[in-house]
């Protein structure tokens, strides 16, 4: 029996548990259970040899209680596992659901009794603890199933282990000056169960391979280390092979990937590193650097609970809301050939039908032609923002609460052949690839480095520079966008972190090349 | 019941009689963890409907793993784990699987054999374990509610409401994990619990922002320390309210603990690990033994520190968990290493251009850090051998009272916060950008002048520059947290000269 199993038991059995769970409780509420089960295969080689390989599988578990002590807006409490095939035995999985419902009910009037007496001690000056209310969920009966042609739970790891070498033994050798790269190559398949006390029922697949490439190249005049990522919704055909179906998120496969990152590491090395001005030049931006870009600077300050200040501790607020009054919606923030979005409903790393609050995923356009439009949100946060739930809030586990999070999220095409927005500067530069990040606490102001800048000089493409940056002030580089490229893709992101704990989670970002005003800040 | 540690120590010597009876294994290792994080979240905003302390919620799980040196030629190396199931069945279903993921590994270096415990490893089951899910909501709700009580008294007297927001969380951790080794005798096991709590709070009324933190190993502590950081984040958020923006350019600066701990944690800790030095991205690479830093100071892991938010014995690759000195006097004198990266890079053809002359002296690493450290910190059984820290301490030779501080800045800022701390240009070149968040004033003539509008500074350096251009550093350490780090540093505040900030400019309204 594989583990994939506990899922048709909890499809069988969970919603009725859940059910008289909450109808055998004194308080009213309700109550969702999500179930995931993953089995993953990977394989690790160091420069040129192998590393590591294994398989690991598990269920994880979350049950979320929401209770509504004689309030409108419900307190919550949650609680999570990670187990394995002791869940298939029947009698176990049921002790262990009715565990965590027990747990995250308890947990739930705990918080319930602590806000009920805030309020009555504060009064006014707690008025803000009423009307936290959560929009409702429909009914939705769903069963989806993963793509891909070479299954990931059954894959060979052998063969893993294979392409895991041969990647890395083709960035090795692939130019001088390579001292070392790492390649990790994984497969794996995701069932997801979401129940609820209302009655939905939502199964999904989800098959993701990934090759995670890091590369460091010494040369005589200096170093450099890439570390990127391809990945997609498949088996592990498109590592094999590569993804050439004209789609937005084509990519090569692994070793001519691990080839080219290595070639371009040791380019770089070679390379000097820029000492810019310190005034604002014309920057061009590939379509890679627009992905790191779209991710901080809107992906992110979308997102319906950092708006709302619920991150403030951690990631910070957003430059679009200052509050329900003050805030960005219907209002310019962007050059009038901006628009922007995110869709889960698109084939990328971060497609979905349905997020683990049981809403439906759809496309939510954050800006478009300049001005801001919607903000992704959860069905709490767009009870507060008066908005209808768009589906957007997921966990990077079962047993983990979700959060407001990204999609596929990018930057919409224009009309604009990238040849001619290099073209037409006489002084300039093209930033490629992205590095690292840096943005200020509400992401009004961000330094994001680029792997490779090129000189511009009378639109022609010059000399190669490395350690250079984009340093600029959120709306005064996307107003003074000028350009927007016809050449949108997407990109894989394999790690993007929030909350506490933190939560890993998979997405893709992208746009097109654009052509903006910013300063450029030196290593 | 027995308790979980008993049970894993228990499953360990279990396992250990199955892996010992396979004629196809030459050495192994078998490890197993439970670990549990609960966390109870604060989300208040005044103006904004909220609920106050979001949803408790905790994640637990257990499970095992086991690596394998196969008999034959070569070093056939294998591993496989397993979560949840802690039977024997699944032992011996896993040592199949992981016969099945054999790689030949020329480099590795064999199982590690550490030397036996002077003492039990094990200590007694920390009362924290058994805090319960009230007394955790109850000191959540107790710090909302002393944010509230201070915010009464502010709004009062200035008749302004003050557009409060309080965000943070507390976090109670436990671990416990058993392991047992062909290469050993016995079972060696440790266990911890630990809390962090952090709270930040925002007067979006003057632009002011102030935070508070506490760890620690007790119950008792979270209970009595963790419900004043509510009160403390909004008094220093008031105090620091209405600052001013000053002009870019470059600055003596006095940062304080959590800066420190947050450029350490982003920027110098990764690049003081036998793993980077291997992979030849280290920002100290070919520094081995050379001054690294300013001579006043020095940097170790302690993870027996008595005053350590931390506190383990024994590493998961069996290893009595020792101290690791890493700087001294600003000497590069070691590295966080667990034996299998330690082991590697003593054995690379370029150890000695990527080590420095300075590790000519040295026999070898010492494996004082391999953890298996997951997400949330804790040690997981299904996390790869990392090297890693867990109280990392620096100190100051001849350190200076605060007020003396201030005045070897005279004219600079004081640095409270800082965040987004990331190594730019990638961590080999040590260059670091951030922006300072709030915490922070002018320093006017060696005295605290105007606080400083939060998020209107951005710092752009070199981490390498800055830790070896300290001009005074305080004589006291204190803790200070780093979100999603997996140690807890105590650090002292430090002077350093010439710091390159750049503005940020004031958001319009939107």
């Amino acid at each position: 029996m594989d583990l994939f199993t506990a899922i048709d038991l909890l499809t069988a059995e969970g919603g009725d548990f859940l059910r008289r769970f909450v109808k055998a409780q004194a308080s009213a509420g309700e109550c969702e259970l999500r179930a995931e089960v993953v089995v993953a295969r990977r394989a690790v080689a160091v420069n040129g040899e192998a590393r590591s390989a294994g398989e690991t599988e598990r269920c994880g578990l979350g049950a979320l209680a929401r209770l509504y002590a004689n309030e409108a807006d419900p307190s919550a409490g949650h609680a999570g596992l990670e187990g394995g095939r002791e869940l298939l035995d029947r009698g176990r999985m049921m002790r262990t659901v009715g565990g965590l419902l027990a747990a995250s009910w308890g947990r739930a009037r705990c918080n319930a009794r602590g806000r009920a007496r805030a309020r009555r001690r504060f009064g006014r000056g707690a008025r803000s603890l009423a009307g936290a209310a959560v929009e409702p969920a429909p009914v939705l009966f769903y069963n989806g199933k993963a793509v891909f042609r070479d299954d990931p739970s059954t894959a060979d790891i052998a063969g893993l282990r294979r392409l895991a070498c041969l990647a890395s033994g083709a960035a090795k050798a692939a130019a001088p000056g390579v001292v070392f790269n790492a390649v990790s190559i994984l497969t794996e398949l995701h069932r997801e169960l979401f129940l609820s006390s209302r009655g939905s029922v939502i199964i999904q697949e989800f098959a993701f391979s990934q090759a995670d490439v890091y590369v460091v190249a010494q040369r005589a005049a200096g170093y450099q280390e890439i570390y990127d990522t391809i990945g997609r919704q498949r088996g592990m055909e498109c590592l094999a092979e590569g993804t050439t179906e004209g789609g937005l998120a084509d990519h090569p496969d692994a070793v001519a990937f691990a080839r080219a990152l290595a070639c371009e590491a040791s380019e770089l090395a070679a390379a000097p590193r820029l000492r810019p001005g310190d005034g604002e030049v014309t920057v061009v931006t590939d379509p890679h650097f627009n992905a790191l870009l779209v991710h901080e600077i809107i992906g992110h300050p979308c997102e319906a609970d950092r708006a709302l200040k619920m991150e403030a501790a951690y990631a910070g607020r957003s430059w679009f809301l200052r509050s329900l009054t003050e805030n960005a919606r219907g209002r310019q923030v962007a050059s009038p050939l901006l628009s922007a979005c995110s869709d889960p409903t698109i084939e990328g790393y971060g497609h979905y039908r349905y997020d683990h609050e049981g809403v439906a995923g759809r496309r939510v356009s954050h800006i478009e032609n300049g001005i801001f439009g919607e903000f992704l949100n959860s069905r709490a946060t767009a009870a507060v923002l008066g908005a209808r739930p768009n589906g957007s809030a997921r966990a990077s586990e079962a047993c983990l609460v979700p959060l407001v999070r990204m999609s596929n999220t990018f930057i919409l095409p224009g009309e604009d052949d990238p040849k001619e927005l290099i073209g037409a500067v006489d002084r300039g530069f093209y930033l490629c690839g992205h590095l690292i990040p840096s943005i200020a606490e509400s992401r009004e102001n961000f330094r994001i480095s680029a792997r490779r800048v090129y000189e511009i000089e009378h639109g022609r493409l010059g000399r190669l520079w490395r350690g250079a940056s984009v340093l600029a002030d959120s709306r005064r580089f996307f107003m003074s966008i000028d350009g927007v490229g016809n050449d949108l893709r997407l990109f894989a992101v394999p790690n993007c972190g929030k909350g506490q704990p933190m939560q890993t989670k998979r997405m893709s970002n992208g746009g097109p090349t654009l052509r903006a005003r910013a300063r450029l800040q030196g290593g | 019941m027995m308790a979980v540690l008993e049970r894993l120590k228990r499953f360990a010597a279990q396992a250990r009689a199955i892996l010992a009876r396979d004629g196809d294994v030459a050495d192994f290792n078998f490890y197993c963890s439970a670990c549990e994080q609960r966390v109870a979240r604060f989300n208040f905003t005044s103006e904004l409907a909220c609920r106050g302390v979001e949803e408790l919620k905790s994640d637990a799980t257990q499970g095992f793993a086991l690596r394998l040196v196969m008999r034959g030629d070569g070093p056939q190396v294998a591993e496989a784990s397993v979560c949840g199931d802690l039977s024997l069945e699944e032992v011996a279903k896993a040592l199949k699987r992981a016969k099945q993921t054999t790689v030949c590994d020329r480099y590795f270096p064999g199982l590690p054999a550490p030397p036996p415990l002077r003492r039990p490893s094990a200590r007694p089951e920390p009362e924290l374990l058994r805090l319960s899910d009230a007394a955790l909501a109850e000191a959540a709700w107790r710090t909302v509610e002393g944010a509230l009580v201070e915010a009464a008294r502010a709004e009062q007297t200035s008749g302004k409401a003050l557009g409060l927001v309080l965000g943070g969380d507390i976090s109670v951790g436990r671990e416990e994990m058993a392991l047992c080794s062909s290469r050993f005798e016995g079972v060696r096991a440790d266990q911890d619990a630990r809390f962090t709590a952090s709270v930040a709070a925002l007067v979006e009324e003057a632009d002011g922002k102030g935070t508070a933190g506490a760890a620690g190993r007790s119950a008792g502590q979270l209970c009595r320390v963790v419900p004043g950081l509510g009160r403390t984040a909004l008094r220093r958020a008031l105090a620091l309210g209405r600052g001013v923006r000053p002009a870019p350019g470059k600055y003596r600066l006095l940062l304080g603990p959590q800066p420190v701990a947050e450029i350490l944690h982003h920027v110098v800790v990764p690049s003081l690990t036998a793993e980077s030095f291997y992979a030849a991205s280290s920002a100290y690479q070919g520094r081995f033994g050379l001054r690294v830093m300013d001579r006043q100071l020095s940097l170790a892991d302690e993870p027996a520190a008595r005053f350590g938010a931390i506190r383990r014995l024994v590493t998961c690759e069996g290893f009595r968990a020792g101290r690791t000195e890493l700087v001294r006097d600003g000497r590069l004198l070691g590295l966080l290493a667990s034996f299998q990266d330690g082991a590697r890079l003593w054995a690379d053809e370029q150890r000695r251009e990527k080590l420095g002359r300075g590790a000519d002296r040295l026999d070898g690493l010492v494996p004082n850090g391999g953890y298996r450290n997951g997400e949330a910190g804790l040690r997981s059984f299904d996390a790869g051998i990392g090297s890693a820290g867990t109280n990392i301490v620096m100190s100051a030779r001849a350190g200076a009272v605060p007020e003396r501080l201030a005045r070897a800045v005279r004219q600079g800022l004081y640095v409270g916060r800082i965040w987004y701390t990331y190594p730019i240009n990638g961590q080999r070149a040590g260059d670091f950008t951030c922006t300072i968040t709030g915490d922070s004033w002018l320093i006017e003539k060696g005295r605290a002048g105007a606080p400083v509008a939060p998020n209107c500074l951005r710092i752009n350096a070199s981490a390498v520059e800055l830790f070896a251009a300290v001009v005074a550093a305080g004589n006291r350490r204190h803790p200070a947290l780093v979100w999603g780090a997996p140690q807890v540093y105590y650090v002292p505040e430090l002077v350093v000269e010439g710091v390159a900030l750049s503005a940020v400019e004031q958001p319009a309204a939107p």
